[in-house]
């Protein structure tokens, strides 16, 4: 064997390491997707009881004028004992109508919804719930603190499921299933629901599993008084992840957190790309920052709490590094095609039908765990990949049934030269849905935008369109972005 | 302070045990997300393989 045949034996396994990587993501994915049945084996279930702390909630408000009505209403028809339970909202200096509705909700119950107001605001959400912790926390009332959103509509029994769980002393904080609940769904809302299914009802479902969770939404967080005390007895601010900094904090304090999946609560979704752009790409950038915070936490097991186990930091990294891992297995494949051509196509072959396959069993798993979701959108379940994505991994599945059966159907035979251009077109398709999801995102500010834009989400994928985010984030956070709170916009279409 | 009522606490833990049995669907829906995958497999290995 001579120099050269040593050097592209070398290269050749470099590339196929690289295309590797791209693999690593949906079976980080589809691991803990297999996690999912153990939660019937594994949950705090066993270890809860009836329990009816002292609760107050404290909903921080910036112009939720339209919406904090029916929160608050909602809210006071928990089937939860009235004498338990207090309502604080924090007016981060509203110009609408939000302190009128708050003082008249107020004055028509009193001594159980409490307007809290800030003079000066605009400083963002973990400010705004710390002016209402200070008082919360000043006196001995609240046994626990539910932190919620304006837009958040509880369903009856939600707040009874999570409190349950603090009968354990052990658990700190508990988090609610916070489903899509838009009145009026559109393409945007839909993909959003099966997401929530998948990051939430599976992926939290797992986490409980595997005893860290990597952050309880910033919707439904109950935390027991001990729990808030032990973190300084204020959210952490200074990012833009004020909810995952808190989930964090609470578990390298040696307390538990809990995900419930039955404890369903209500939230109105944005509707357009650009919108969720601009909500996913704070909690992006907040999740950049997280990972840089707690650099000396991942991968170290074994430390009083779970998010140094390799599982987690797997889960959160498969994430956090997915765009670098399409960006390298595109990379691999091209340069296999280069160097040994039929090794690029078993190694593309390896790669997507692995991908298919864990993908398929996401799937099917999440679509089952909340039917009503799961029949609503099913169509956004199987096409979150993109429809082209998706016609690719047919292609691996099925060999022959794209470039062979498919043309032959209508008479037609695929040329080399076209055999060729599409094996690069799909080799690259990897990474260039990032930036087709990018051009998505302009195309929907065009005139033609409003019917063109969601044609192209369900062609380049939902997915592509996350991890395209996530490369904003990477850029922004690079350039330190201004880093001020964006507010998503609600206009109260949850069901009421 | 007044106690919960003991209808509010039954119900509460009617409702604990509802939802901890609800858990164990989780076993057949992983199992027949298994079969189906298994399937398409199957049909790959004897149709395309």
């Amino acid at each position: 064997m001579d120099i050269w045949q040593v050097l592209e034996t070398v290269l050749a396994v470099v590339l196929i390491v690289f295309v590797a990587t791209g693999a690593v993501p949906v079976v980080t994915a589809a691991f803990h997707f297999l996690l999912v049945p153990v939660h019937a084996l594994t949950n705090h279930y066993r270890r809860s009881d009836a329990y009816f702390p002292r609760v107050a909630v404290i909903i921080p408000a910036w112009n939720e004028g339209i919406v904090i009505r029916a929160t608050i209403e909602r809210m006071l028809q928990l089937r939860y004992p009235a004498e338990r339970l207090r309502i604080y909202v924090v007016d981060d200096a509203s110009t609408d109508d939000t302190p009128e509705v708050l003082a008249e909700l107020a004055l028509q119950h009193p001594g159980q919804v409490f307007s809290l107001r800030r003079e000066q605001g605009g400083q963002g959400k973990a400010h705004t719930l710390n002016h209402g912790l200070e008082i919360v926390l000043g006196d001995d009332w609240a046994e626990a603190v539910l932190i919620t959103d304006a837009d958040v509509i509880f369903t009856p029994d939600s707040l009874q499921k999570m409190a349950r769980h603090l009968a354990d002393p052990r658990i700190g904080a508990v988090s609610a299933y916070i489903a899509e609940g838009s009145r009026d769904r559109n393409y945007m809302t839909r993909f959003i629901a099966i997401e929530y299914v998948l990051s939430q009802l599976a992926a939290r479902r797992a986490q409980n599993v595997l005893g860290a969770q990597a952050c309880l939404a910033g919707g439904a967080q109950l935390h027991s008084r001990a729990n808030l005390e032990a973190i300084g007895g204020r959210i952490p601010t200074g990012t833009l992840a004020e909810d995952t900094v808190a989930t964090f904090e609470s578990q390298l304090h040696g307390y538990r957190m809990v995900f419930d999946p039955h404890a369903v609560v209500l939230a109105e979704e944005p509707r357009t790309i650009d919108a969720i752009w601009k909500q996913r790409l704070r909690w992006a950038r907040g999740n950049v920052q997280v990972s840089w915070i707690y650099r000396k936490v991942w991968f170290r097991p074994g430390r009083g709490h779970h998010l140094g186990n390799i599982a987690f930091g797997l889960s959160w990294f498969s994430i956090f590094l997915l765009p670098f891992a399409m960006v390298l297995s595109s990379i691999g494949l091209i340069g296999l095609l280069l160097l040994q051509s039929d090794l690029a196509e078993t190694v593309f072959r390896a790669l997507w039908v692995t991908a298919s396959v864990c993908f398929l069993f996401s799937m099917l798993v999440g679509i089952q765990l909340d039917p009503r979701t799961g029949s609503r959108s099913w169509r956004e379940a199987f096409l979150f990949p993109g429809l082209i994505s998706f016609v690719v991994m047919l292609a691996a599945l099925f060999p022959g049934l794209i470039d062979v059966w498919l043309p032959g159907l209508f008479g037609l035979e695929l040329l080399p030269i076209g055999h060729t251009l599409l094996t690069v077109f799909v080799y690259v398709w990897i990474s260039a849905a990032m930036l087709a999801a990018w051009g998505t995102r302009a195309v929907e500010r065009t005139r033609a935008g409003r019917w063109l834009a969601p044609l192209l989400l369900y062609l380049v994928g939902y997915g592509p369109m996350l991890c395209a985010i996530t490369v904003d984030s990477y850029i922004k956070e690079w350039r330190h972005a201004d880093a001020s709170w964006i507010k998503t916009e609600k206009v109260g279409r949850v069901l009421g | 302070m007044s106690e919960p009522t003991r209808t509010q606490t039954e119900h509460a833990r009617q409702e604990l045990r509802r939802d901890a049995r609800r858990e164990w669907w989780l076993i057949p829906q992983a199992v027949l997300a298994a079969l189906i995958v298994a399937g398409v497999l199957w049909v790959r290995q004897a149709f395309f393989g």
